[in-house]
């Protein structure tokens, strides 16, 4: 019997199931067009290669048993300084796992180093360890006895992610020097860092010594911390990778050259590259590979190899076609992808090295059920992909202004896949499996019906959280927490550009992010480089936007409110009658049938809510039919608009055409006259919450 | 034969009857938060362009916003109960031990993961539905034809304390469960 009612009104909950559906459960349409690629004079031209001063020739062997490697590298740097310069700092990211005293290890963040497995503490831990740096040039120089380690951001003198050596006599401008490499790395487990091995799964990146970047008159190598991401010079890479023949199937940056099979059972995988400024490579046995060609007129031929897990096989089209929107659209809002190939990682479960790009190389994340609704993995590999055109193409400075990549690219991403795929759905997994410190991964996905997620509308909630704990233009290791660099790197940076566009125009964006990109590619440009390029092309000066946006910790929302009434008829004392005595003139009682005419007197109160100040349109609607269009500049705290006529107010917006998508509040921009509409939306909503909640008491009689 | 079939008649009305009774409860409990929710829905739409929109559809970025806005039990309203998503969730919350009153679920630092006056109103009800069923276990046992409130009070206080024991009981069961293996949780 206790058991019966549950089932009951189980039975009953799937039988009404279909009517708990939402009316319009279909995405509202997507928006077409993308602007055509033209041949447009006016735009700076291509450069044809980048500056190639830090090319790298390298040959690793990865012990798969052991987890370790056994790398050396040639490093041709040509001094592109202006000055003589005998000091060299190096990279040695891996080194942030080495211990629990890195300053990645101090920090927080689900990306802090660290092992999450406690049983097995020392799987999580890796290094770099050079064992010897010379000069060669001709004779060789030792340089490895000058090595230090180097903490330019915090003082911390456990961390050894930056290392410097000393040349006995300065490299003088223009000089081109050469520095042989050798190291040892231990791969750490890979379920927390990007980088590292999960069972057979390898993933390799940011591993290798990497020469920091002179930047603005002096070296800039920065620590690893816990979310920061890189920053390095433009060259060509020449990487040879050694692995026992095992079946290993090795994806990498850039073409593959050659594969040669070696004395010791060993196979060596060649892969080159010019004009990026990164290699990774990635191997596992478990990889199956599918082809694609994205050749779409105008833009040049890129070869696509996915390399995705067995059980991914029914997402690998969905993948492909991703990664071709991104092609497409990034390419034709700033400049095509010139690489002839790209390669699409879907990363192995419990691996953290999903979600991150690389030059010519990315990786997606995708779930066994994919929804098509929740846009993944499209949303996530039309990202990745559209990185290679900031990040990889114009290379500014992740670790300083990371909105200039991942703000660039979470605008475009958004708009891709709006214009591509329509709007987003709302959905939650459940019966995941809980992981340490992940948090539950995997699970049954459940998209609600009719619920649409907008362009830049997801990002919102987290401008009203946490938008006041920092200035977006910070450098990024110098954010309070890491959810304040996630912000302000992705999500204000993308919807200030969006707001950017609405103010602009669509068409203007597309010139200007197409002239920036051209100028600046293979450049390390900096905001202010963006900043003059749109003022370059508007012809007008938009430095008080980004003082609004990009260097301010203020939110914007302008609200509006209404107060409509008939106009009034005197009511008290008024003329003075011949006697010279005001009359008292007591009210009169309006006929019914008058009610509807008349004058009425309304009055429009648009107020600025937060400490960003814009100039914003407004639109009021009478009940005749009639619109008026108004425009306020927004700095003071309030303005106020009054009417009088012979039509009720019905209706006052402010931002009609929602051009301010960083308002974090839109929806008290929409006043209307309405009694009812309110009344039977939430009869309609607390219904159904009411269907969930007898449903959940019900639940107990399972346990109890 | 027709002796039985009529006594399995009379039973199976009896029963009926009381499961109506247990469908009052609940509604009457649903109703008790969802009135006021719907006080809430009405306020906090009243004269803006969203309340059409949440009438005709749902409006994410206006629910976006109430939701970051609300604390308590108000927060429970929201698309993961929409659809078929309601059982999925419930279902959820019970595999994660939460409930009744998050007895078996985590204790982390983010608090359980439904508001204290929903899992109260649950625990309200599996009281309620411990002290009637010891009305129905009564009335089904008795020889008499149909049954009576006051039968069915008398009989919930008679068997109460033996049913709140096996409610323990199995409680405790499903707490060893839990912690021995808590997969979700
Ligand atoms: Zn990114």
């Amino acid at each position: 019997m206790r058991l019966q009612l549950p089932i009951v009104l189980g039975g009953l909950a799937v039988l009404l199931a279909p009517w708990a559906a939402i009316r319009g459960d279909a995405p509202p349409p997507a928006a077409r067009g993308l602007p055509p690629l033209v041949d447009d004079p006016s735009l700076p031209a291509l450069p044809t290669r980048s500056p190639r001063n830090a090319n790298y020739t390298i040959q690793a062997r990865l012990d798969p048993d052991q987890h370790t490697l056994q790398g050396s590298e040639v490093l041709e740097w040509r001094n592109t300084s202006g000055t003589a310069l005998s000091t060299f700092p190096f990279h040695l990211y891996w080194n942030a796992f080495r211990n629990n005293l890195s300053t990645s290890a101090r920090g927080e963040g689900r990306r802090a180093a660290r092992s999450l497995d406690q049983k097995e503490k020392e799987r999580g831990y890796g290094y770099t360890e050079v064992r010897s740096i010379r000069l060669v040039d001709g004779t060789e120089t030792d340089l490895t006895p000058s090595i230090k380690y180097v903490s330019p951001d915090d003082n911390n003198p456990d961390d050894r992610t930056v290392m410097q050596v000393s040349t006995p006599s300065p490299v003088p401008p223009g000089a081109t020097v050469r520095f042989k490499i050798d190291w040892t790395s231990h791969v750490p487990h890979g379920d927390v860092g990007r980088a590292g091995w999960v069972h057979d799964y390898f993933f390799i990146v940011q591993w290798f010594p990497k020469i920091g970047v002179w930047w603005k008159g002096a070296w800039n190598a920065h620590q690893f911390h816990p979310w920061t991401e890189f920053f390095a010079d433009y060259g060509v890479y020449d990487v040879r990778l050694t692995l026992p023949k095992r079946g290993f199937v090795v994806g990498a940056t850039g073409r593959l050259q050659e594969k040669t099979d070696g004395a010791d059972g060993a196979e060596t995988w060649r892969f080159m590259q010019e004009d990026v400024h990164d290699f990774a490579w990635t191997a596992s046995p478990r990889y199956r590979e599918k082809k694609a060609r994205f050749d779409d007129p105008g833009y040049p031929p890129v070869e696509i190899r996915l390399l995705y897990q067995p059980e991914h096989e029914h997402l690998a089209d969905r993948y492909l076609e991703a990664t071709k929107i991104s092609l497409r659209s990034y390419g034709a809002w700033s400049a095509p992808y010139p690489y002839p190939q790209i390669t699409v990682i879907d990363p192995a479960w419990s691996s953290a090295s999903g979600g991150m790009e690389y030059p010519t190389l990315f990786t997606g994340g995708a779930s066994l059920w994919a929804p098509r609704a929740l846009q993944s993995p499209e949303g996530v590999t039309i990202h990745e992909c559209g990185h290679q055109f900031w990040y990889g193409l114009v290379g500014n400075n992740e670790f300083e202004e990371a909105w200039l990549d991942e703000g660039f690219n979470s605008y475009h991403d958004e708009k891709a896949a709006a214009l591509a795929l329509g709007p987003i759905g709302w959905g939650r997994r459940y019966f995941g499996l809980a992981t340490p410190g992940r948090g539950t991964r995997g699970g049954w996905p459940v998209v609600a019906p009719g619920v649409w997620i907008g362009r830049g509308e997801g990002e919102l909630s987290g401008l009203r959280r946490s938008g006041e704990t920092d200035v977006m233009a910070r450098p990024g290791w110098q954010y309070r927490n890491a959810e304040a660099y996630g912000l302000n790197s992705y999500g204000k940076p993308a919807l200030s550009i969006q707001t950017l566009e609405n103010l602009v125009g669509d068409e203007t964006m597309t010139r200007i992010l197409r002239r920036y990109a051209r100028r600046f590619r293979f450049a390390h440009p900096t905001s202010e480089d963006f900043i003059a390029t749109v003022n370059e092309v508007t012809g007008r000066d938009y430095r008080w936007y980004f003082d609004q946006t990009w260097f301010s910790s203020d939110r914007c929302d302008y609200a509006v409110s209404v107060k409509t009434e008939k106009a009034r008829t005197l009511e008290g004392y008024g003329d003075a009658g011949p006697d010279g005595v005001p009359f008292l003139t007591s009210p009169r009682a309006v006929p019914p049938e008058d009610k509807k005419g008349g004058v009425w007197d309304s009055e429009v109160t648009v107020r600025r809510l937060g400490g960003v100040r814009m100039p914003v349109e407004v639109m009021v609607a009478f009940s005749d039919g009639r619109t008026i269009d108004e425009s306020w500049d927004g700095q003071y705290r309030w303005t106020m608009f009054k009417y009088r006529g012979p039509a009720k107010l019905v209706r006052a917006i402010v931002d009609p055409r929602g051009k301010l998508a960083i308002d974090v509040n839109p929806a008290n921009n929409d006043w209307v006259d309405e009694d009812g509409w309110s009344r039977r939306a939430s009869l309609k909503w607390s219904a159904r919450w009411m269907f969930w909640l007898q449903n959940l008491l019900e639940m107990h009689m399972l346990v109890g | 034969m027709l002796y039985a079939l009529v006594q399995g008649w009379r039973l199976l009305r009896r029963s009926f009857g009381l499961a109506v009774l247990l469908l009052v409860v609940n509604l009457g409990l649903a109703l008790l938060l969802a009135v006021p929710l719907a006080g809430v829905l009405r306020r906090d739409l009243h004269q803006m362009q969203a309340s059409q929109n949440m009438m005709y559809g749902f409006d994410y970025p206006w629910w976006s916003q109430w939701s970051d806005a609300q604390s308590g039990w108000t927060t429970s309203f929201g698309p993961e109960i929409f659809g078929v998503g309601f059982v999925f969730r419930n279902l959820d919350l019970l595999l994660k031990g939460a409930l009744p009153v998050n007895l078996f679920g985590a204790r982390g630092d983010a608090g359980p993961p439904l508001d204290p006056v929903i899992l109260g109103v649950g625990l309200i009800y599996l009281l309620v539905q411990t002290y009637l069923a010891g009305g129905i276990l009564s009335t089904l046992r008795g020889v008499q034809g149909s049954w009576t409130v006051r039968g069915l009070l008398h009989g919930s206080g008679f068997y109460f304390g033996r049913l709140l024991r096996v409610a323990l009981v199995a409680l405790f069961g499903a707490w060893l469960v839990f912690r021995v293996d808590a997969p979700l949780a």
